[in-house]
């Protein structure tokens, strides 16, 4: 998880997802999955994306064969969570755009305030019981 | 622009101290969370309604800085009893000075043109860039995520049962959807689309058990019946309008944290059995959320969390606070909402200074206790500089009194004028000075009058008080300047100019045609033998026609500026050593010769059109006495031989 520090963008989302929707595949095919046209520049694009990606390992490269063959290095849902908790955590509470309401907010809890915390619901729960 | 900014900080003022009453029943109302939630979110509603109270807001002192810009006026306010006058310039003299533009320049210690720095409208255009700036990250996170909630899978039919059955247990008559997503993410509502979305991660429901999610759907569930959601929209408008409030970080984590109270309460109403169960839930999944991110530093860890989070399990352990803030809270509630937010808008309490004329642009306003004199089409140089430019006005104190004409009469206006305040001199020995400088205005004008004889037609442009600089104005300002530029002097009226010029010209053409006939009968005269007399030599002047021959500047040190058209030249000279108060006072004559002949004549006198009149009248009056003359040499001749011609033929 740490190595893959950077976001994706957009443009790099879309590429991955036509990886993920049919498996390791061309420039070539790429290119046509996601914009639909062959051309120099979106070729240049797409070849731009996916070094990005490939930095970011999000993606494999096959040099194996004639052509190289690209494929996600990242699970789909992975990669979505990670986004979804990035996004969210920037629309919670704290920040300047609040919209989203946590359930439980701040930052983590250390083993001891687990500890001491659990502890307290153990020790209110033996008086009621009393 | 200023009234609404005026207004939002004081709610914002009015906010905080508010804010701070309710920190204070914070403590007291620990049990009745809805109470207190209803308390924050007014709190949150008074800064985006009308103030009750406008605080004054201590602007910061205009400096001032050289007016850059010259289209806009700037209020001049000079006090009446520093007025004097200073300076009393015949500029009749050499022609030189003729079309002389006399342009007030403010000292650097008084700066009367200056533009003062307008920290309102710099505040106002902060205050907007950064409200722009929050809206915009908050719409593009927004889209961010509701597109990345497509990859959300939808809940099957059991599912859709199960929650359906929570929702009715606490009394709600639609489920949200739900929506499944492999994020460590805290469970959450998300209610942008069209109907309200129950995000819920799956890695976090496989760790727990039946009864806890159960605990964790409700308290999403809660949220929602209460309009939870909706109240987030609330806290993004007023983050976008108070994004600089100091306190509104802390508001929003109080009215935050009452609503999760509210929303424990109703798990702990909806499942009484369950508290301990959900108390561990919270923390299960706050460990769920937090558990791969890296180790924080030990401090930094839940700073101020932990006695937080002490303080809600054990609200939910013992399950003492009320779900709902009952009838007597919501009765309370909505009095002190009545109290607090006007439901008359108050901002028609518009600051009154902003009627009063004073302090708008496009108005040259010199005060002077009773008295004021004001330039009517003063314009501003490029050079930060005044230009005052005819019709320079005078006049008491909202009142409107024209002095213009000829020197008689404005020298009987001037005398009623003084008589006037003489009987009434005002409030303060200030009227006195005043009164003072109107008669000695009115003696110059006397002194002028005989010294420039009778030949001179002095006229004296008008003035008024408290004139707006009209587009009308402005314009003729324009023209003036126009005017100055191709040498023909200062702001007259310019149909006046040229009716000034057909005048002159006629009475040319007339005096010419005087001299042809004086000439034709002493030629007669010399041919008869007689003695023609002498033949009056006239010359045309080149001076340019409605010279101003005086100017009363009125003034402490200001800096005079005098352009020559003809020479292109402008000389400055300061005046003086005390903070300037300048007014200007223009007496203006107009001379009646031909501008063609401008420069042309050879032997260039400076005879006014008057005495030209007065030449005329020599002329025509030593015509007569050489025809009579003419005819008395003709009689005498006519005894001696029979001559038929006729005289002057």
């Amino acid at each position: 998880m740490g190595d893959l520090q950077q976001d994706v963008t957009e443009a790099e989302l879309a590429v991955l997802q036509a990886l993920w929707d049919s498996g390791p595949s061309t420039i070539r095919q790429l290119v046509d999955r996601v914009y639909g046209q062959s051309g120099t520049s979106v070729y240049a694009t797409v070849q731009k994306l996916l070094e990005r990606l490939e930095t970011k390992r999000c993606v494999a490269r096959d040099r194996s064969g004639a052509v190289h063959m690209f494929r996600a290095a990242v699970h789909r849902d992975e990669l979505i969570g990670r986004r979804l908790r990035a996004v969210a955590d920037s629309l919670c509470g704290g920040s300047m755009t609040p919209l989203l309401t946590h359930l439980v907010e701040g930052k983590g809890l250390s083993a001891k305030e687990q500890r001491e915390l659990r502890a307290l619901i153990e020790r209110l729960d033996g008086r009621k019981r009393k | 622009m200023d009234v609404f900014l005026q207004a939002m900080l004081s709610n914002a003022a009015a906010s905080s101290v508010l804010a701070l009453l309710v920190a204070c029943l914070s403590r007291p109302l620990e049990r009745r969370p809805a109470i207190l939630h209803g308390l924050w979110l007014l709190v949150l509603i008074k800064l985006i309604t009308p103030p009750l109270y406008q605080v004054p807001i201590p602007w910061p002192a205009s400096k001032t800085v050289p007016a850059a810009d010259t289209t806009e006026l700037q209020v001049v306010t000079v006090e009446a009893d520093d007025l004097e006058v200073a300076a009393v310039r015949d500029t009749t003299g050499p022609a030189q000075t003729a079309g002389e533009q006399v342009m007030l320049a403010p000292t650097e210690a008084s700066a009367p043109a200056a533009r003062p720095i307008d920290w309102r409208r710099w505040t106002a255009a902060a205050w907007i860039i950064g409200s722009l700036t929050v809206l915009l990250v908050t719409v593009r996170r927004t889209v961010r995520f509701h597109r990345l909630l497509r990859a959300a899978r939808p809940a099957n039919d059991d599912e859709r049962e199960w929650i359906e059955g929570l929702a009715q247990r606490i009394g709600m008559r639609r489920a949200p959807v739900i929506g499944w997503v492999r994020a460590r993410i805290s469970p959450l509502v998300w209610s942008v689309g069209r109907r309200p979305l129950l995000v819920l991660p799956t890695d976090l429901w496989k760790i727990l058990d039946e009864h806890k999610r159960s605990t964790l759907v409700v308290h999403e569930l809660a949220h929602l019946r209460r309009g939870d959601h909706l109240v987030r929209f609330l806290e993004v408008l007023v983050t976008c309008l108070y994004w600089w409030h100091p306190l509104l970080g802390w508001i929003r984590q109080s009215l935050r944290d009452a609503e999760e109270r509210c929303c424990d309460a109703w798990v702990v109403w909806a499942f009484p059995d369950a508290a301990r169960s959900y108390a561990e839930t919270l923390l299960d999944a706050l460990d769920f959320v937090h558990r791969s991110d890296p180790v924080e530093p030990l401090l930094a860890s839940g700073l101020g969390k932990v006695p937080h989070l002490q303080r809600r399990l054990t609200m939910i352990m013992t399950g003492m606070s009320r779900r709902s803030p009952g009838l007597p809270g919501r009765l309370g509630l909505l009095a002190v909402a009545v109290a607090l937010l006007p439901l008359g808008a108050t901002w028609a309490q518009a600051p009154a200074e902003a009627k009063d004329g004073r302090g708008e642009p496009g108005q040259l306003r010199i005060e002077s206790g009773d008295m004021a004199i004001i330039a009517r089409d003063a314009e501003f140089a490029p050079d930060g500089k005044i230009l005052l430019s005819g019709n320079t006005l005078i006049a008491p104190r909202d009142t409107t009194i024209e002095l213009s004409g000829p020197l008689d009469d404005v020298i009987g206006k001037l005398e009623k004028l003084i008589a006037d305040l003489n009987k009434n001199p005002g409030s303060s020995g200030a009227g006195r000075v005043r009164v003072e400088d109107l008669e000695k205005l009115r003696d110059d004008l006397k002194q002028k009058k005989t010294h420039g004889g009778d030949g001179h037609h002095i006229v004296v442009k008008s003035m008024k008080l408290d004139l707006p600089l009209t587009q009308e104005v402005k314009e003729k300002a324009r023209l003036a300047e126009i005017h100055v530029r191709a040498n023909v002097v200062s702001a007259v009226d310019i149909a006046q100019l040229h009716k000034a010029q057909k005048e002159v010209q006629e009475l040319r053409a007339g005096i010419e045609s005087s001299m042809k006939k004086l000439e034709a009968a002493q030629a007669r005269i010399r041919e008869l033998g007689g003695e023609p007399g002498e033949t009056p030599v006239i010359s045309w002047t080149a001076r340019p026609p409605g010279k101003t021959v005086m100017h009363y500047v009125v003034t402490r040190p200001v800096t005079i500026t005098r352009s020559s058209p003809e020479t292109g030249k402008t000389t400055t000279k300061p005046s003086g050593e005390r903070k300037a108060r300048e007014i200007s006072v223009a007496v203006t004559a107009e001379y009646k010769p031909d501008p063609e002949k401008q420069g042309k004549e050879k032997q260039p006198s400076r005879l006014g059109a008057a005495a030209d009149s007065r030449r005329i009248d020599q002329i025509e009056k030593r015509l007569r006495e050489l025809q009579d003359e003419l005819q008395r040499m003709k009689k005498s001749a006519g005894d001696r031989s029979d001559t038929r011609t006729a005289p002057g033929q």
